[in-house]
Parts: C-alpha cells; sequence; structure tokens
C-alpha cells in the first residue's frame, strides 16, 4: 500500500459518494415535508438508469451526436422518474391515513416490487451495458488514472448540489418548504397547502433519483435488481449525514464513500461490513447523525 | 406456582408424546403416484419439474435454462410424447433462497407429482433440496449450480438420483491449475472470488486442489460482494502482490466490472476465470476489453459443432435472441436426458434415473458424451470435456491452445 | 374471560387442530409449509411485541434470526447439545443481541432507529456470509435430525413439535398483552415522555422488548435450522426483515391475533402465486398496497373498529376486571402530608446554547400547598418544569427533595421520589382505554414479575383487578367513570386534561406538578378542573400549578412564584403579587400600556 493506493481510494470514495450523496437529497426533501421516504429510492434509480442508456442508446444508433444523446435521455429520465415519484406520493403516501405511522415504509416498498417487476418485463432479467458519453475514455495523470465519465459525476454532483441548494433557499417552494417542515400546521394556515408540497417533494426525490442513475448507470451495469443495493447505500448516506441537513447528507456520502474504499485496502471483502459497523457506530455516539439537528423536545 | 407449571410442562410431555407416537405417516406421493398406473395412464400428460431462479442475482440463468427446457419438452411433444402422453413443463422460481428451494421443489414432488426434475442454478439451494429429492426418489438433473458436492452427497447411497450437466467447480479449477501451474509452471497466483455460493464454492475448490495437488497456496487472495459497483480495489491488491497470474471465479456481470477495472487500473498478470466469464452478457457489457490475457474455460460454444450451431439457430429461432448459450444449452441436454430416458422406460422414475445413469446413445448439444453417466460418475463433464478458451480478435470464442 | 374458557381457546383449540392438522393434510408440502408458517408466526409474535405495542421500528430481525439459527447448529454440531436446549440457549443469546441493539440505538427515533436495525441485521448476514468456517457461508451446512429423549422427530412430529412451543408462546404473549407488561409497553410505545414521568424506566423497557423480541426471532431462527436440516447464509438478508415487518402491520399491528393473519399471508400467499413465475413480485406488491391503503391498521385492526366489535369488547373488559359501580365514597391514596420544606431549586439555570430559559432560579415549595408559577410566555414557566420533573437537566445549580440532592435524577428517578407531572401538550397514551392509561399510572405500585405475568397467574389477575378498581375510583374523583373505556384519545380536550390528573394521582405522589392544566379547556371544563385541584388540595396533596389563567392561580394558590425571562421577579400569596408592579409590568408591559388599554392616555 503506497501512496497512489490511498489516493485512488479517496477518488473513488468521492465519486461513488457523491452519487449516493444525490440519491439521498431525494430522503431529505421528502422527510422533511411528509416525515416520510421512500424506501424503494433505489428502484427509481435502477428506473432512471435504464431509461437513460435505452434512449442513449436509442438516439446514438439513429446518428445523433452523445451529447445530444446524454442531455435527451436526462430530460426523459428527468421526466418519467419525476412521474413516477408523484405517482408513488399519489397510490403510497397520500392514501395512508397517518403519515407518523410506519404503514409508509411498507407501502413504497411495495411500489418498488412492482417497480422491480415492470423493469424485468421491459429490460430482461440480465443486467445491461449504459454507455458514457465519454466513452471509456482515461484521464492518465502518471500516477493516477481515472475514468473521464467519474471526473464527469463529480462535477455532476457537485453542480446538482449546488443547484439544489440554491433552489432550496431561494425559491418560494424553498422558502414554502423550510415551513412546512417547520410547522405544518402554521404552513398551511399561512395558504401553503401540505399536499401540493409533498407531491412536489415526491417528484424532486424521483427526478434526484433518476439523475442520480443517469450518472450513475454507466458505473454499474445497470439491471431490475440493483435497486436495493443502491437504495440502500444513500440511505445509510442520508442517516449518518443527519436526514434534516442536505449539506450533512452531502458530507456524510463522500464521507462514507472514502472512508468504505479506504478500508478495502485493508480488506476488499470486509468493506461492507465496515461501513456497517461504522454507521452502527456513529448511531450509538450520536443518534441524529454526524450533521442532523439536535433539537431538545419541548413537553 | 413452581409446581403447578412443573405438573403442566409434564403433562404436555407426556401427552406429546404419546401423540407423536401414533403419528400418520408422511405420504410422498410423488413416487406413489407415479408406480400407481391408473394415477399415470388415466392422464394424458405427465409433468416435469424445473425449480430454478427467475429472481435475484441468478435469474439469467434460470431465463437461459428454462428456453432449453422448453424447446426439448416441445420437441418431445411434437414427436408425439410418450405413447401419446404429452409432458407438461411446470416451472417454480426459487427466488436464489435455499428455503424457498425446498419448498418448491416438495411442492413438485408432492403436488404436482412430477417424474423427474431439472434445477437449480444456485450450489446453496441444490444442496438444500436434494434431500428430499433423493428420499422421493425423483431423478434431478442439475444444469447450472457447478458446486462440487452436489453429486458426492448420495454417491455411496444405493442409487443416487442427483445428476449434472454442468462444468462442476472441482472441474474447472483443475483444469485451470493444470494450465497454470502444470503447463506455465507459475507459482505466484492470485485469486479474485465473489462472496455468493459460486465465488466461495470456487475458492475452496481452489484451495483444496493446490494444497493437495501442488502443495501450494494462492499468494493472495481477494473477495468482493457481487452487488460491489467498483473492483478496481481488487485488481490494485493483484498488482501489488506482484502475482503472475489471475484466476477469477465470479459469474458474468462481475466479469464484466473485473474487465473494466482491469481497464482502469491496469493489470500485469492474464485473467483465467471459469465458464461464467465465456458468457456473452460479458461480451455485451464490456465490448473489445474480453481481449488480451482473458483465459476461461468452456463446455460448449455456439459453433463448436454442426449440432451446436444448429441449436444456436433454433434458439435463436425461437426467442429472438440467445441470452446465455451454455445455460440453454445445458437446460436442453437436462431435460432431453430426462425426456429420452421416458421415451425409453417409462414413467416410473426409479426407471428413469436408472436410464438416465446407463445411457450409451445420448446426443447432446453440449459436449455431453454419448455415454455420459456411470454408476460413480454423475457428472456429463470431466476434466477432458472442458478446455481454456479465449477471445480471438474478431471477438469469437476460441480454444486457447 | 373465565379460566376454564381461557384453556379451551388458547390450548385447547390449537391443540386439536394442530394434532388434526396432519390427518387431514398429509402431504409432505403441505406440513412443510404448516413448518414455515408456525416458525414464522413465532417470529412475528416477538415482533409484534416489539413494534405493534413498544412502537420500535425493527428492520433488522434477521440477525436475531440468523443468530438464533447458526448458535444453535453449532451447539448441536459441534458441542453435542440436544437440539432443543441449544435452540433455547441461542435464542437467548439472540436476546442478549437484542439488548445490545436497543443500547445502540437508545437515543435513536424513526428512520434513525432504522438504520441502526438495518445496519445490524446486514452486519449478521456478512458475518454469516463470510466466516464460513464455522457458518458454511453460502453454500450452507447440513445439521442433524432434530431428536427429543432420542426419539427421532419427523416432519409430522416436527410440525407438532413447533406448534405446541408457538401455542404457549401465543399463550404467554396473550398474558403479556392483557397484563400491566404489555400495557407498560404500549405505555412507552405512545409517549415516552409520560411514562417517564409516571415512574417507568423506558430504557430498561426497550432493552426488554428488544430482548423478548430476540429472544422469540432467535427460537424461530433455531426451529428453522432443524425443519430443513439444513441452513446457508443466503436465507438470511435484508429482504426477509422487510418481510417480517409486513406480516405484522398487514395483519395488525399491536393486535393478537393480527400475528396469525399476518404470517397466513407472508407464507401462504406465496404459495398461490408459484405460478405466476413473471409476475410474482408484482401481484405480491399489488395485494401490499391495496392492503395497506384499504386497511390501514391492517386486518384483524380493521375488523375491531366496526363498532359493535367495539362495544363488545369494552362489555367484555369491565365484567373481566369486575370493576364495582358502587355508591360508596371513591377515596384518594395519598402519602401521608408533610409539612415543611418539600423541594428547594437552588441557584437552577437551564441554559439552550446561549439562550438562558432560566437563570439563576430559586423557589421553595412548601407541603401541604399549592404553589404557583406563573409568568408571560417565554418566562421559563415550561423549562422550569421540565427541570423539576428530570426531563431536562438543569445546566447549573442543584434540586433538593426533602433535602436530597435530586439534580441528576432521571425523570422516572424523580417519580420514584413521589414527584410526578402532567403536561401542557397532553401526552395521553393514545391507543389505550381511559382506564388503562390511569392504570399505567400504578406502574410503581405493582409487584408481579415477568415470569408471573408471562404464566398470568392467579397472584396477577388478582393485582389486575385490584388497581382496575383503583383507577375507576380515580376516574370517579375527577368524574370520568362513564368514559373508563373509551379511547383516551376521542375524549375532548379539557377530559383529557382530567386523565392526566387521574392517572398522575395513581402514582401517589407527594408532590404533583400541574402544567396548564386549564390550556384549551372550555369554561365549563375549567370549572370542572378548578373542582377537582381544590378536591386534591382539601385532601393535603401538594401541588405546583403552572398556569396561565389568572383567576384559576388568584383562586387556588396558596403562594405564588412569577418568573420573567428566565427569572424569578417575585413571589408571595395571591394577594402581593396582584398588587406587585414588576408583575402588571411583566404582564401587562407596564403603566403606559395600562393607560393605553384603559383609554387614558393615546399615542401622539
Amino acid at each position: 500500500m503506497d501512496l497512489t493506493d490511498v489516493l485512488k481510494a479517496i477518488i473513488n470514495g468521492l465519486v461513488y459518494g457523491s452519487v449516493y450523496a444525490i440519491i439521498a437529497q431525494g430522503y431529505y426533501i421528502t422527510f422533511i415535508t411528509t416525515k416520510t421516504m421512500n424506501f424503494g429510492q433505489g428502484d427509481f434509480v435502477m428506473l432512471g438508469s435504464l431509461i437513460g442508456l435505452s434512449t442513449f442508446t436509442a438516439i446514438t444508433a439513429a446518428g445523433m451526436g452523445v451529447w445530444i444523446a446524454f442531455i435527451a435521455s436526462l430530460l426523459l429520465v428527468i421526466v418519467v422518474v419525476g412521474i413516477s415519484g408523484w405517482a408513488l406520493e399519489q397510490v403510497a403516501i397520500r392514501p395512508l391515513r397517518s403519515w407518523h405511522s410506519i404503514g409508509w415504509i411498507l407501502s413504497t416498498v411495495a411500489v418498488a416490487m412492482i417497480v422491480r417487476n415492470v423493469a424485468m418485463l421491459i429490460w430482461g432479467r440480465d443486467v445491461l451495458m449504459a454507455p458514457s458519453p465519454f466513452g471509456r475514455a482515461i484521464l492518465d495523470l502518471g500516477i493516477l488514472k481515472i475514468r473521464y465519465h467519474e471526473i464527469f459525476v463529480l462535477v455532476g454532483a457537485a453542480v446538482i448540489m449546488l443547484l439544489l441548494y440554491v433552489f432550496l433557499k431561494k425559491s418560494l417552494f424553498g422558502k414554502a418548504l423550510e415551513a412546512v417542515a417547520f410547522n405544518k400546521d402554521a404552513a398551511s394556515l399561512m395558504g401553503i397547502n401540505p399536499r401540493l408540497m409533498a407531491s412536489i417533494a415526491f417528484i424532486i426525490a424521483g427526478t434526484l433519483a433518476g439523475v442520480g442513475g443517469v450518472l450513475v448507470g454507466p458505473m454499474v451495469h445497470p439491471g431490475a435488481f440493483i435497486g436495493l443495493f443502491l437504495g440502500l447505500k444513500a440511505f445509510a448516506v442520508a442517516i449518518i449525514g443527519g436526514i434534516e441537513n442536505p449539506r450533512g447528507i452531502f458530507i456524510g456520502g463522500l464521507l462514507l464513500g472514502v472512508s468504505e474504499n479506504l478500508f478495502a485496502l485493508y480488506s476488499t471483502s470486509m468493506k461492507e461490513a465496515a461501513a456497517f459497523f461504522l454507521i452502527l457506530v456513529i448511531l450509538a455516539v450520536l443518534p441524529q447523525g454526524l450533521f442532523g439537528k439536535r433539537v431538545k423536545e419541548k413537553f | 406456582m413452581k409446581k403447578s407449571s412443573a405438573i403442566f410442562l409434564v403433562g404436555f410431555m407426556v401427552l406429546f408424546t404419546i401423540l407423536a407416537g401414533c403419528s400418520p405417516q408422511v405420504k410422498e406421493t410423488g413416487s406413489a403416484s407415479t408406480s400407481d398406473p391408473v394415477d399415470s395412464k388415466g392422464q394424458d400428460t405427465f409433468n416435469i419439474g424445473l425449480a430454478i431462479s427467475m429472481s435475484g442475482g441468478t435469474a439469467l440463468f434460470g431465463e437461459g435454462v428454462k428456453r432449453g427446457v422448453d424447446l426439448a419438452v416441445k420437441e418431445f411433444n411434437d414427436a408425439g410424447g410418450f405413447e401419446g402422453q404429452q409432458a407438461n413443463l411446470i416451472l417454480y422460481d426459487d427466488e436464489a433462497k435455499p428455503e424457498k428451494s425446498i419448498e418448491i421443489v416438495q411442492k413438485l414432488i408432492n403436488q404436482d407429482n412430477i417424474v423427474a426434475l431439472v434445477g437449480p442454478a444456485n450450489s446453496g439451494n441444490a444442496m438444500a433440496h436434494i434431500p428430499f429429492v433423493q428420499e422421493a426418489k425423483i431423478p434431478e438433473v442439475v444444469p447450472v449450480a457447478t458446486g462440487t458436492k452436489i453429486t458426492q452427497e448420495y454417491k455411496d447411497a444405493d442409487k443416487n438420483y442427483i445428476f449434472r450437466v454442468a462444468p462442476l467447480d472441482g472441474v474447472q479449477v483443475s483444469a485451470i491449475l493444470k494450465e497454470l501451474i502444470d503447463k506455465q509452471g507459475l507459482t505466484k497466483l492470485g485469486v479474485i472470488h465473489d462472496t455468493e455460493g459460486y465465488g466461495q464454492g470456487g475458492r475452496e475448490d481452489i484451495l483444496k486442489q493446490m494444497k493437495e495437488n501442488y502443495n501450494m497456496e494462492p499468494t493472495v487472495i481477494s473477495a468482493f460482494d457481487p452487488k460491489e459497483l467498483n473492483l478496481e480495489p481488487s485488481i490494485r491488491e493483484m498488482n501489488n502482490a506482484g502475482v503472475e497470474a489471475v484466476v477469477f471465479y465470479g459469474l458474468a456481470p462481475q466479469s464484466a466490472k473485473l474487465l473494466e477495472a482491469r481497464f482502469n487500473e491496469g493489470l500485469d498478470a492474464p485473467i483465467y476465470a471459469t465458464w461464467a466469464t465465456g458468457d456473452p452478457t460479458v461480451l455485451n457489457l464490456v465490448g473489445d476489453l474480453v481481449k488480451d490475457d482473458l483465459y476461461f474455460v468452456q463446455s460448449y460454444t455456439i459453433d463448436q459443432n454442426e449440432v451446436a450451431k444448429k441449436f444456436h439457430q433454433k434458439v435463436v429461432d425461437t426467442y429472438g435472441e440467445d441470452v446465455f448459450p451454455i445455460a440453454t444449452a445445458q437446460g436442453y441436454d437436462s431435460a432431453k436426458l430426462i425426456l429420452d430416458a421416458i421415451k425409453k422406460v417409462g414413467l416410473d422414475s426409479e426407471k428413469i434415473r436408472d436410464q438416465i445413469e446407463s445411457f450409451t446413445d445420448f446426443e447432446g448439444v453440449t459436449a455431453i458424451k454419448s455415454t455420459p453417466f456411470t454408476k460413480e460418475n454423475h457428472e456429463a463433464f470431466g476434466i477432458d470435456e472442458v478446455f481454456i478458451a479465449t477471445y480471438n480478435d474478431d471477438l469469437q470464442i476460441i480454444s486457447a491452445e | 374471560m373465565t379460566k376454564a374458557k381461557w384453556w379451551i381457546y388458547q390450548i385447547g383449540i390449537p391443540l386439536v387442530l394442530l394434532y388434526a392438522f396432519p390427518w387431514v393434510f398429509n402431504n409432505a408440502h403441505t406440513i412443510h409449509v404448516a413448518q414455515s408458517f408456525l416458525i414464522t408466526y413465532i417470529v412475528i409474535v416477538g415482533l409484534n411485541l416489539l413494534v405493534g405495542l413498544s412502537k420500535q421500528l425493527s428492520l433488522g430481525h434477521v440477525g436475531f434470526y440468523a443468530i438464533g439459527a447458526y448458535l444453535s447448529v453449532i451447539l448441536t454440531m459441534k458441542v453435542g447439545l440436544n437440539f432443543f436446549v441449544s435452540v433455547i440457549i441461542a435464542a437467548l443469546v439472540a436476546a442478549l443481541f437484542g439488548a445490545v441493539v436497543a443500547l445502540l440505538s437508545l437515543r435513536a427515533k424513526g428512520p434513525y432507529l432504522a438504520m441502526v436495525t438495518i445496519a445490524f441485521g446486514e452486519l449478521v448476514g456478512i458475518i454469516a456470509n463470510r466466516w464460513v468456517d464455522v457458518t458454511g457461508g453460502p453454500a450452507g451446512v447440513r445439521t442433524s435430525q432434530p431428536s427429543l429423549f432420542g426419539f427421532e422427530l419427523g416432519p409430522i412430529e416436527y410440525m407438532w413439535f413447533i406448534g405446541l412451543l408457538a401455542v404457549i408462546i401465543t399463550a404467554g404473549a396473550t398474558n403479556i398483552f392483557r397484563g400491566r407488561f404489555g400495557r407498560t409497553m404500549t405505555a412507552f410505545g405512545n409517549s415516552e415522555v409520560a411514562s417517564e414521568v409516571l415512574g417507568i424506566n423506558v430504557r430498561g423497557w426497550k432493552i426488554l422488548a428488544f430482548s423478548i423480541s430476540a429472544f422469540l426471532a432467535g427460537v424461530g431462527g433455531g426451529l428453522f435450522a432443524f425443519q430443513n436440516q439444513f441452513i446457508s447464509s443466503t436465507t438470511f438478508e435484508l429482504n426477509l426483515s422487510i418481510l417480517f415487518l409486513i406480516a405484522v402491520i398487514i395483519g395488525g399491528s399491536g393486535t393478537k391475533i393480527g400475528p396469525i393473519i399476518g404470517t397466513a399471508i407472508i407464507v401462504g400467499l406465496p404459495q398461490f402465486l408459484h405460478n405466476f413465475v413473471d409476475y410474482h413480485l408484482m401481484i405480491f406488491g399489488g395485494i401490499l398496497l391495496v392492503a395497506l391503503i384499504l386497511l390501514p391498521d391492517g386486518i384483524v385492526g380493521a375488523f375491531t373498529n366496526l363498532s359493535f366489535i367495539k362495544k363488545l369488547s369494552s362489555k367484555k373488559v369491565t365484567t373481566e376486571l369486575g370493576i364495582l359501580h358502587d355508591d360508596r365514597e371513591a377515596t384518594i391514596d395519598l402519602p401521608d402530608g408533610i409539612n415543611g420544606k418539600l423541594l428547594e431549586l437552588e441557584n437552577i439555570s437551564m441554559h439552550f446554547g446561549g439562550i438562558k430559559a432560566i437563570d439563576d432560579v430559586e423557589i421553595e415549595v412548601w407541603g401541604g400547598i399549592v404553589h404557583g408559577i406563573i409568568g408571560p410566555n417565554g418566562s421559563g414557566k415550561s423549562t422550569t418544569v421540565n427541570v423539576l420533573s428530570g426531563v431536562y437537566m438543569p445546566t447549573g445549580g442543584n434540586l433538593l427533595w426533602k433535602g436530597k440532592n435530586i439534580t441528576k435524577y432521571a425523570p422516572h428517578g424523580i417519580a420514584q421520589e413521589g414527584i410526578t407531572r402532567t403536561f401542557q401538550n397532553l401526552q395521553l397514551f393514545e391507543d389505550m382505554s381511559v382506564l388503562q392509561n390511569v392504570m399505567v399510572g400504578f406502574h410503581l405500585h405493582f409487584k408481579t414479575g415477568f415470569l408471573k405475568n408471562v404464566l398470568y397467574l392467579g397472584q396477577v389477575s388478582d393485582e389486575e383487578r385490584y388497581y382496575a378498581q383503583k383507577a375507576y375510583d380515580l376516574l370517579r374523583i375527577v368524574g370520568l367513570e362513564e368514559k373508563a373505556h373509551e379511547k383516551a384519545s376521542d375524549l375532548p380536550y379539557g377530559e383529557q386534561r382530567l386523565v392526566e390528573i387521574a392517572r398522575g394521582l395513581a402514582l401517589k405522589p407527594s408532590l404533583l406538578i400541574l402544567d396548564e392544566p386549564a390550556a384549551g379547556a372550555s369554561p365549563k371544563e375549567i370549572e370542572k378542573i378548578m373542582d377537582v385541584i381544590q378536591r386534591l388540595k382539601n385532601a393535603g396533596l401538594s401541588i405546583i400549578l403552572v398556569e396561565h389563567h389568572m383567576d384559576i392561580v388568584m383562586n387556588v394558590c396558596d403562594y405564588i412564584t412569577v418568573l420573567d425571562f428566565g427569572k424569578k421577579i417575585c413571589e408571595g400569596t395571591p394577594e402581593t403579587i396582584q398588587n406587585d408592579p414588576r408583575v402588571i409590568e411583566a404582564y401587562l408591559g407596564g403603566e403606559e400600556v395600562n393607560q393605553l388599554v384603559a383609554g387614558t392616555k393615546s399615542i401622539s
């Protein structure tokens, strides 16, 4: 193990961690508005990367450029998975009488099962190749080789985070979101419709999952059954970072990615175990995650 | 309080023992009904079971095998079946879970009264359910699962009901080690394997055979979770240990990941892998990364001979594409073994088993011999039926010789 | 239910059905499915206690299941113990792990708790997968055939054996449900803080709930290992935990027969979906979704929500407990009145970051009187109550109770000393009836232990009946005896406050803290509440009354402390306070405002 290895591990960790963090932002948005999350977020990611790769392949096959294909597939994914997010909210969240019960965990899992099955019927049981607009090109820095796509993912994730941040801070929706998160009843008295907010939150969460899917696709070989793993990782990231803190989630994602990959230098097979152990330790010490708000409940 | 509960408990125990003493016998309806002429001749179909994973990590194997078995059954029925009785294929998904596998195999045996069984894809599932198959005296042909122990479990029994038409781990490992150690004289071997049943089974065979036959140990072993997205750490581990060759034990998607990781990181040693790496999925996923320094064990290629070519064509004609040629071919041969036996000896499961064991004129589409099995050997593929293959510049699988 | 009836329904009929099953469905597959059903059922019963009663989410039960399975195999195969002994030992170890998980997640809630349990389950799964020498990994390991007293259990005998265990476990679980253990678990599942101030050590109880649940999961795992005489690490994955949770919720979480129905669905439904190879995931998901939408309380929950069944069951409770409706005067059990100094706040401060919610406050509370604490919004009243009841640990100063330093006591410790409180933001146990709410208040007075409760011995039912009567009497004191069997959350606001007072009284407190007992109540209800407080005062109970309504405070209190901006600004008798200019200023913003209000001055 030398310094190059450590450097590579860190870069790998940043790349994968930032993708998890993007997916995990979806958990954040729906959680602060409705106190619910899509436990099938991973399957939406899967859906995003599969739709993305089909569109990309179809458009490049038609002879158009890779960037047109990429942008088109991104847009299509945003629309389709965004609508899926809305549909999820309509069928699995809204009809539940109480958002505070744990029924939503199971209803979103149920939707995930259906999504998985549909994806299997459309794309088959095999995993597929999702082409990157950069192909397989590698940036060779001498001591260090890195795929252009990975750099793209890092930059893309940062841009998405920034956009999301600006959106949440500056837009009307962002302010309304904060209001609902702070006090739902008061917000609804102010004319903010919490149901509409819930729908919008799930649409954004779906969109993030879809975009995450398009970004991660070329690195994972998407297939109908990859969702659970991605969703679980993203969920872990959201929890470690503190589910009510979007910046915390981003940092948490990078942290988990990097520490996992650093541990892999010691043992590749126990990498997963190490990650879960780390989560247990963090939550035992900081039950609200690393950057979660520690509020004193008032009685 | 203590006294009363003690009496209560003892009372239960006594009652339980008495009642248990006169328990009904479990009916093994599967074997009973097939030897019962009224039951089977009254119907004009009989059932063949297929218990394999159609979801989960090995779903593609299931899909491939299902197509092969379907074709074999269709041919059998088109040729008139057995004395006018048509074969009916019953497929259940074992979801790649052993407890599920037991459940559906029991259902196939006891409720669907199958005469013979094809499956499964996972070695763990096979190990879980074979006791029930053996006990019910139903012949089972394993088309995919490669765990060495599967056919060994009942080798000392009076009649072993478990057969296999797939290159088992022991044979694949022998072939690879023979090539690397005997032929090339290498001493520093690295092993990369997945942590599912496939990789762990392979690792066990590698360690065992290296120890017993060569008194060696792998220089470095790297295991990865098959869900893992990035195999670069494993490649780095190999490079750091300076191995002369890498033995890879993983399924097709992971093979593809490995090749991508090799492309990104660069690997100084050649990769020797199992038949799963010859799966066309790998080629679809990574394209020409399969070229150069990648070798793998094969028992079948779609153009190894005229029969194989014709079969491949038939699969493509029927299904539009050949998703997993080897699995389909092995599934086809597995089912054909059973159906050919039925043509000869009828629907008695025990006789079918005896016939499968004693074929001398079997014609399959894989490298299976005309006398595939003997009483001692329930493996269709021995070391002579497998070979080391590689991709040529036109991305076709050719023998590496 | 009478004893004989109980024996017939809980033990007799299930055993007969169990015994008859293989004679009717004599087929290896149905026997196998029946075994799977019974094994899963045992796990679900345990999870139902955890999720349904104490509202603790677990998505890691597969971890306990796996520990039970592997450990019992190891103990049988490598140590040579009898299979059943191994299963029990393994389940005890699983219970120990349950305690560890509970400890790790004590402060984690909601999704955080979900993550802790998921991480635990995954960790166990990974260890089972990688530690091949011991567990056999995914390739699996074979076990011996289960045997008892040298008698080998075939599939049918084994089914009977599991069935017998399931019947015993069900009986035990039902006993827990109807006794004080179930009540306590439901209580802290509903409101942790209210449970704490009634003397329930919520930490300890969470650990207990997790342990019981893990124990049953461990038993299930052990039995599973010997069902097929084969286990492989592939079985123990997150999906299974989710499936367990589905069974609990869809059956009806927190109900007694929910687990039977839930288990029947997760084990039985797939049996009918085998033929739909390409669609079974979709069908299962669809059914699950529809069930959750149409029956949010689960199948059993939806059934019991039907009004006539509700009526029936409330009647049943009354007769079962044998509560007396006689005309004798209801009396309150209270400790001997104490004169002299009860409670001292020595320079108490409570700072949140930079905010000084209360700062250097000194209050002395004397026995036998009603001591009022008043102040405008944000003056630190609530914080003071939270400090007094141990909900907040003060950042400075000391709390002396009869001269004893109780500053660092947890709320349940303070409750044990005889101080309890009500809540401004109502903290009723919503899933329980009014009577049960009050019965939780007797928590510290119950004597029977866990084992006795599991067996529901005579002592337990006597005790139940005794305290039900006591609780009923308390409800008569606050005038709610008519509503004893209604769901607490269905009562109007003011009555809910009275329930909280009755519940606090059940503790037999030396000091009762009433936190804004009239907030949100109607004038009529306020009158009722005032009347109750007055009577308690007459009975000699020491009370701290935190209140907004001046008329109540001035009428009832003997002595008043006024807080403003976290500081004590004055104290004294109501008359003194009423005329203190500092109070008027704090409340009304001073003379100027007074004049403004009175119209004697205008802003120019």
